[in-house]
């Protein structure tokens, strides 16, 4: 392992007590107002609200996505920002449009995945017992399949209606989202605050909510910022399968499948839509990285 | 005059600005034993990292002199330093089961040492067994094909121990070597130490925060106070007649083991004002019959029978692994158990009681970092506390009677020491009139200083509330200064229950003679009690 | 018998009894999934203008009548008998396509498992080492971006560069199921880099987490302070500790690998099973779609069971006796 720095193995990495007490506390303030000052962030924050503004409004800038405005798989230019496709659409304004499906479905799956998952692993990790072992069976069943083979399954099965697919990616994420907060939930039970509060007679349900549940938000949020990404990444996945949105849809997996012949010819009808995907993908991970750190 | 082998000479560390070690000079003779003495954050291991060359890169070192055998510790690199702690010092840390390699056998790991110097394999296997054997590990020839966590935790610092002393090295650093482990089983690694110190000639630098294992187990001791080193010198001397004002706090903060509860000025509503609750008739509370509880197959209490008296304060002392804990937990219903546990007054106890009903018992625990939510201010912890418990008074009054300052009261646990939240954690279980309290090893994680009063602020919440209390720990002097009667455990039973006094001078069980024995014989060595023991 | 034979056994007998479990769970759920939620099957092949005598003929031509229960144990006894039933797309033995087409996928898998894991190890241990460091954030920031981008934004590009300007693989892997060994494996390198960095971002990064866990760890300490060389404590203490944390999500990950990539088959063109899973669902043939389900799942289990027996070898501390672990 040619890799390695010698140096970094002579060192014993623990700090006197006195300096890190200081440190870790130090660090804790700053927390929230550090978040506001990490460039990352704030520049996750500003596509992906840049891209709801575009799904919300795309009409009020005079975009015309269906219509055939200019020539056929013309390359970009001062008229047409991102060239048109093989119909003469503009490619600008199809990829504005398509941010509306993208962040139509995700942001409701995800949340449906949020609070299903997150739900169940907090009841899942408070009682233990069979209903714990119950679910995680079940869970574990779910998670052996591969997960497109399952979300390919559950379209042929279910249909490609929004809300259709809202449902089955609330339902793909779910089982993930429970066992990572299941997982928190454990950690902080068998630290005995929740046994002091139950001791004093607080009930089962009131020690959950009130003791439980906000030292374990931080992991919810997270979660639901990274399976916010992830729904986007999976729609546009079965969109390009011609298992999403179907044509004339303004929508980049579609597009990108429609489009893939002309590769060669007018890379500019595929690329663009893919660096939108990607935008939204990487700015979703990006806040939820940045959130982890700030609360980890 | 001979060289001393460790000569260091105001020492510094810092990390960012901050000095973590002050100005500190000490000599180690060759073959001699030297202790370091100090609390939590007092610098000591840092000292000891000093003499290994293996601190933070964070940390800046700087010193007159630091030689270790006559070699400049800071400025070796590299071979030289490999060297070094190969072959001139080795360093026994606190806890074994996480110092030693999981997944790599314990004889493998032992062996390395020897063929990092050259050894073939077989040699190497043949010293190791050797070692095993001087050590005192059962069956050493077998015990080499073992995983780490298939030892005890006496048997993984032995091996510890095996491991650093095959390389022969001139200094041995151990930094809270029996932290952790039983009182038997420290005294048998402390005895250890000092036969093969005696056969091995090597010089020994102990760091503990245990003063009377430091002064009972080296010639020299030094005190370190937020890493200035306040006092030094000869073991007893410093011990019987401590010439600065922290080591004389020190000192006096020992629990005395010859000495029992201390007769407290009476609660408001005794009135028979001379004697104590638990000489008056016994009022029974709770009535505890054939209690099991099992955890795969092992069982962790195995029938136990036990009246406890209203208004007592019954100590629980045990080893690991004893039940004491477990006892703890059922009482306070914390766990599911055989047996019947009957508090007066009410059926059922505990986390699935019906709270009109019956009486809630309360637990003060080990780790008061953790039974206190860290999102809650202690304002609001001793309110709901107040009011869950049906109490009188504000969360002012109730800080104030604990001893808090008022400015504590928004205070989050993260910026509360160790003491300030056990005294939370107290206050909330003293918070309303509650029948039964159980007391999980309260003082244990504190430092020596800050257990004394705590137990002090115990005694007084129990006397004027009348509260009955059941105080588990495993040092038995810190029981001896709370408790009225004291039951040990052995193996999920009680084998001996008596008035504490009877159990200290005369008690009859082989585990209580031990356990008493282990006390004593710490304190005596080091020239602490008074009066011996009658044995 | 030594105590790892035990375990060893311990793990197999356990397994014997759960695998055929869940694959009687998912068989049940698939099932329900393709025949009864999308409805009747003669209704959906023949469409909506068929009339209900055509439709009840078409059942009984594919056997597919009768109630539920009996629909399903036929099939399952079918099953696990070898007779998978014809595929109505493909008019074939559907144990003829399915098997086949499950070959080319663990070819495409296993390419990508072995790309991927030295690659994440390597990077993992680097980011581990130079931990806080330029380097180490941005490998992070990288991976990150890579993997987020979609595998068919990923592959298009590649293609775009490898395929279309340089040239120097063919744009659709379909050709290779004709050539000797060493022309198929160029063909699929492309496909097999575009799975591969699908999933490298979080195996680096799990990597990264245990090799940092273990130089923190204190058993690293005390093999730093016996004064071993560099050599020996990354050979015999870091490596193996650093890595036994990564062994759930390779699991997982190979299972995923070798059942399918539905993507990047499309994309390249490859006839893999993952494609031929997409036309059943689009076209609903039914005994294709379960079949092919089935043996995915089949693999994702087969490999989280050799991802169990290692964790037995390895890590002397797991134990299977009463409840599974890690």
């Amino acid at each position: 392992m040619t890799a390695v720095v010698p140096g970094a193995l002579d060192t014993d990495t623990r700090p006197a007590p006195d300096a890190v007490g200081a440190r870790t506390v130090r660090a804790a303030r700053r927390g929230r107002r550090a978040l506001l000052r990490r460039p990352t962030f704030l520049v996750s924050v500003a596509i992906l609200l840049g891209w709801v503004a575009l799904a919300v409004g795309w009409h009020a800038f005079g975009l015309q996505p269906f219509a055939k405005t200019g020539g056929l798989l013309q390359p970009p230019s001062g008229a047409h920002w991102f060239g048109t496709d093989s119909l003469g659409r503009d490619v600008f304004a199809r990829v504005a449009a398509g941010a509306r499906p993208a962040l139509l479905i995700g942001p409701f799956g995800a949340a449906l995945a949020t609070v299903l998952g997150g739900t169940l692993g907090l009841l899942a990790g408070y009682h233990r017992g069979w209903v714990d072992t119950a679910l995680m069976r079940f869970f574990d069943v779910l998670l052996a399949l591969p997960s497109l083979i399952f979300l390919v399954v559950l379209v042929g099965a279910f249909g490609v209606s929004t809300p259709a697919l809202i449902l089955i990616v609330g339902v793909l994420f779910a089982p993930g989202i429970a066992r990572i907060v299941r997982a928190t939930v454990l950690v902080e039970m068998g630290k005995s605050y929740v046994q002091a509060a139950r001791l004093q007679g607080e009930s089962a349900f009131r020690a959950m909510l009130t003791e439980l549940l906000p030292n374990v938000v931080g992991v919810f949020v997270i979660q639901a910022v990274l399976s916010l990404g992830a729904a986007i990444f999976i729609t546009a996945s079965l969109s390009f399968l011609g298992l999403g949105s179907q044509p004339p849809a303004a929508d980049w997996g579609l597009d990108i499948n429609a489009n893939r012949a002309y590769l060669q010819a007018a890379w500019w009808t595929v690329v663009f839509p893919g660096v939108a995907v990607a935008s939204i993908v990487v700015s979703a991970n990006l806040i939820a990285d940045n959130l982890k750190e700030v609360t980890g | 005059m001979t060289e001393p082998l460790v000569r260091v000479e105001g020492l510094t560390v810092a990390y960012r600005g901050v000095r973590v070690v002050d100005d500190v000079s000490f000599t180690i003779e060759p073959g001699g034993s030297y202790g370091l003495v100090g609390e939590s954050g007092s610098g000591k291991s840092t000292v000891a990292g000093t003499l290994t060359a293996s601190l933070d890169p964070d940390a800046t070192v700087s010193a007159t002199t630091i030689t270790v055998d006559g070699s400049d510790v800071v400025a070796l690199r590299r071979e030289a330093l490999r060297r070094f702690r190969r072959d001139v010092v080795a360093v026994v840390h606190q806890e074994p089961g996480l110092a030693l390699n999981p997944t790599m056998t314990v004889g493998r790991q032992v062996a390395e040492v020897l063929r990092a110097r050259g050894s073939g394999r077989a040699d190497a296997e043949a010293a190791t067994v050797q070692a095993f054997t001087r050590v005192g590990l059962p069956t050493p020839e077998t015990v080499g094909v073992r995983y780490p966590h298939e030892l005890s935790g006496g048997q993984q610092q032995r091996v510890a121990i095996a491991m650093a002393l095959v390389a022969r090295p001139r200094l041995l650093v151990l930094d809270e070597p029996t932290t952790g482990l039983d009182s038997t089983v420290e005294a048998g690694i402390m005895a250890l130490i000092d036969e093969l110190r005696t056969e091995l000639g090597f010089a020994t630098l102990l760091i503990s925060h245990n003063l009377p294992l430091v002064a009972a187990h080296c010639d020299r001791v030094g005190v370190l106070r937020r890493g200035v080193l306040v006092e030094e010198g000869s073991a007893t001397r410093v011990l019987l007649a401590p010439s600065d004002p922290y080591t004389v706090q020190l000192v006096e903060a020992l629990p005395d083991i010859t000495a029992g509860k201390p007769a407290g000025r009476p609660a408001a509503d005794e009135s028979a004002a001379d004697e104590p609750a638990a000489q008056r008739a016994p009022d029974v509370l709770v009535t505890v019959r054939g209690l099991r509880k099992e955890y795969e197959g092992q069982a962790a209490l195995d029938g136990v029978d036990l009246d406890l008296h209203r208004g007592e304060v019954l100590g629980v002392v045990g080893e690991s692994g004893s039940g004491k804990t477990t006892f703890g937990r059922a009482l306070a219903g914390l766990v599911g158990y055989d047996g019947t546990i009957a508090v007066a007054g009410g059926g059922g106890h505990g986390v699935g009681r019906d709270p009109r009903r019956t009486p809630p018992v309360q637990v003060v625990f080990q780790n008061a970092d953790a039974s206190l939510n860290p999102r809650r201010t202690v304002r609001q912890v001793l309110g709901r506390a107040i009011r869950l418990l049906h109490g009188a008074g504000s969360a002012e009054e109730l800080a104030a009677r604990v001893g808090l300052a008022a400015d504590v009261l928004d205070r989050r646990p993260a910026q509360l020491s160790g003491g300030q939240k056990q005294r939370v954690a107290i206050a909330r279980a003293f918070a309303g009139p509650v029948p039964l309290v159980v007391c999980d090893e309260p003082t244990s994680a504190l430092d020596v200083s800050v257990q004394a009063r705590i137990l002090d602020l115990v005694l007084d919440l129990q006397r004027t509330t009348g509260t009955t209390c059941v105080f588990i720990s495993h040092d038995l002097a810190v029981v001896r200064r709370v408790a009225d009667r004291i039951a040990v455990f052995e193996a999920g039973r009680i084998v001996d229950l008596a008035p504490a006094e009877r159990v200290f001078d005369d008690g009859t069980h082989p585990r209580t003679r031990a356990l008493v024995e282990a006390a004593f014989d710490l304190r005596r060595r080091a020239g602490l009690t008074g009066r011996v023991a009658t044995a | 018998m030594s105590t790892a034979r035990r375990r060893l056994l311990a793990l197999a007998g356990q397994r014997v009894v759960q695998i055929p479990l869940v694959l009687v769970v998912v068989s049940i759920t698939t099932f329900w999934l393709v025949q009864v939620v999308p409805g009747d099957p003669g209704r959906n092949a023949l469409g909506q203008y068929a009339t209900a005598a055509q439709v009840r003929a078409w059942n009984v031509d594919h056997g597919v009548d009768g109630s539920l229960v009996t629909r399903y144990l036929h099939w399952i006894g079918g099953f696990v008998t070898g007779d998978w039933g014809t595929s109505f797309v493909f008019s074939e033995p559907v144990r003829d396509l399915v098997l086949g087409r499950l070959g080319n996928s663990l070819l495409l898998g296993a390419y990508a498992f072995v790309i991927m894991v030295p690659v994440a190890i390597a990077l993992g241990a680097l980011q581990a080492y130079r931990q806080g460091r330029r380097s180490d954030r941005a490998i992070t920031v990288g991976l990150l971006t890579v993997s987020a981008v979609p595998e068919f934004v990923v592959g298009i590009v590649l293609l775009l560069v490898f395929a279309v300007w340089l040239r120097i693989v063919p744009v659709q892997a379909s050709g290779a199921l004709d050539a000797g060994f060493g022309e198929r494996l160029r063909v699929l390198t492309l496909p097999a880099v575009v799975l591969a960095l699908a999933y490298l971002a979080v195996l680096t990064r799990m990597v990264r987490a245990g090799t940092i866990e273990t130089i923190r760890s204190q058993f690293h300490r005390t093999a730093v302070l016996k004064g071993l060389t560099n050599g020996q404590i990354v050979r015999r203490h870091v490596i193996r500790n650093a890595l036994i944390p990564t062994f759930s999500v390779l699991g997982i990950y190979l299972g995923t690998l070798l059942g399918g990539s539905v993507i990047v088959e499309t994309l390249f063109s490859y006839p893999g099973l993952g494609a031929l899973l997409v036309t059943a669902a689009e076209r609903k043939d039914a005994l294709l779609l379960e079949s092919g389900v089935m043996l995915a799942g089949a693999m994702s289990l087969g490999a989280l069971l050799l991802t169990d027996l290692l964790f037995v070898v390895v890590d002397p501390r797991i134990r299977f006796e009463r409840r599974a672990t890690a």
